[in-house]
């Protein structure tokens, strides 16, 4: 694990609750960017990359089940913690089907939602190692096996499975 | 089973009385017709003199009215059931919606609340931390109070007194008040005529204007304009409560007052309980005024067009 500090997407149109919850995970040293609707988020996700995103269900315009989904096809393995006034059995399990990994109901304990969030983000920590590794390289593109990304002329990618066993296959047959 | 309730489903038994009252008439004129044909010949072999009076339709013609009664009466019962069935289904839906509604505050107060004792915490920011809890409580308060309001309105207990007031003065009151709780990018305007007296309950008339004012930020697409007109119209002040929100469809114009109605776009949640509006309407009502709504369309904002006598047609004492 790297110094820098890991960056969480709170998606929360509550103003009160996101001051609440941005100083608490402020305060236990991660660094917190607010969204307060589902438009705004896809708007940042575009621009940053995320350890963690928090999202509220009921949100103005795109509502939190979409935005889950959306954020699931952009990006596999960013853990999703749901946060929300919906404590039905439907809700919860359509915000897991959604691609959520976790769904803490309102009002919640806050030591509890520390752990959670702690918890979710040494489990995504064990699924994306962060080790210095040097990359291959071919022409403008970089490729890193360890932590299945590559950086490329149109920018960082994530890798699959696939794409990454089939990287190492060459890597043994041509050598670096 | 399932088939078996299908059946009797409202709309499935409607449709059958339909069916079988359409072919019992059919049957009946076909058997009437063919009755009085056999009676005719047999009439006329042994008592010609009966033949002259004419086809006895008078009581076929009783038979298809008093049907048609029993039809009549089968389309209220169904229209009152599909009411009610409507209503208990927005009430169903209500409850959920009031019950999220209510957890939001309580989540920010009790988060706020474990925050102060899991950390030590600088005086001022305690301090921000009660501002914070205090505007939470606010909106609790705001919520039970349209609760109850509605309560009240629905059960038509004693309307409250009224007192002629200068609403001139109210209005800008209020709304100056409430600028403070506008967003940072929000806009308000106000155009009030100077000295307009009005007979109003002022609570129930700031619930009315608070709902008006909350719908223009809750359905605002994005910085909120708020602009508020009164002024006089004949015998009636008119104020005018515009804003440039989300709009409403011309479908909805006129169910957006009713109890629990909700417009629902798919893919999007506001929140809310489905009271406001129709409070508005009750109070308004009270005041022996009306309001009404206009709007261009999606996304064209609306405008709240509310009537209310002037104080001098209200001085007498309060009927109903």
């Amino acid at each position: 694990m790297n110094d820098e500090k890991q960056h969480i997407l709170l998606i929360e149109d509550e103003i009160n609750l996101a001051r609440g919850i941005s100083f608490n995970l402020e305060q236990e040293g991660f660094r917190v960017s607010h969204a307060e609707s589902g438009e705004d988020a896809l708007e940042k996700l575009s621009y940053y990359r995320f350890s963690l995103i928090i999202l509220d269900i009921m949100l103005p315009g795109i509502d939190g089940f979409s935005v889950c989904s959306l954020i699931r096809k952009l990006d596999a393995r960013v853990p999703i913690l749901i946060l929300s006034a919906r404590a039905e059995e439907g809700d919860r399990i359509t915000g897991l089907a959604s691609g959520a990994d976790d769904y803490l109901t309102k009002p919640f304990n806050l030591d509890e939602f520390l752990l959670r969030v702690g918890g979710m983000l040494r489990r995504s920590s064990w699924y994306r190692p962060e080790p210095v590794e040097e990359g291959y390289s071919f022409g403008d593109n970089e490729v890193f096996l360890l932590s299945y990304h590559a950086r490329t002329a149109q920018g960082e990618i994530d890798l699959t499975d696939l794409e990454v066993k089939i990287g190492r296959g060459m890597g043994i047959l041509f050598g670096s | 089973m399932k088939f078996i309730h299908k059946i009797f489903h409202p709309l499935i038994a409607f449709i059958g009385i339909q069916l079988v009252w359409v072919l019992v008439v059919f049957f009946w004129i076909y058997w009437f017709l063919g009755r009085n044909k056999e009676l005719r010949v047999l009439a006329e072999r042994y008592r010609p003199d009966l033949v002259a009076h004419a086809t006895d339709w008078f009581v076929l013609v009783q038979g298809i009215v008093l049907l048609l009664v029993i039809l009549a009466g089968v389309y209220v019962i169904f229209l009152y059931w599909r009411r009610q069935s409507n209503l208990y289904k927005e009430q169903k839906n209500a409850i959920s919606q009031i019950a999220h509604e209510l957890k939001s505050p309580i989540a920010s107060i009790q988060l706020h609340l474990e925050t102060i004792r899991l950390r030590r915490l600088q005086p001022d920011k305690i301090e921000r931390f009660i501002d914070t809890m205090l505007t939470d409580i606010d909106r609790l308060n705001s919520l039970i109070s349209n609760l109850l309001t509605a309560a009240r309105l629905e059960q038509r207990r004693r309307p409250k007194h009224h007192q002629a007031i200068d609403f001139s003065a109210f209005v800008r009151d209020f709304m100056e008040l409430k600028r403070r709780k506008l967003p940072e990018d929000g806009m308000l305007s106000l155009e009030v005529e100077d000295g307009i007296q009005a007979s109003v309950n002022e609570e129930d008339m700031e619930t009315a204007l608070r709902n008006l004012f909350e719908n223009a930020i809750l359905y605002s697409s994005a910085s909120p304009e708020i602009i508020v007109r009164l002024n006089k119209e004949r015998k009636y002040c008119h104020l005018a409560f515009q804003d440039n929100g989300k709009g409403i469809e011309a479908k909805d114009l006129k169910k957006i007052f009713r109890m629990f109605y909700r417009v629902r776009r798919s893919g999007e949640s506001i929140r809310g309980t489905g009271l406001g509006l129709y409070i508005v309407k009750s109070i308004i009502g009270e005041h022996g005024g009306k309001v009404t709504v206009t709007s261009e369309g999606n996304g064209k904002g609306c405008t709240f067009h509310i009537f209310i006598p002037l104080a001098k047609e209200l001085d007498k004492p309060h009927e109903r």
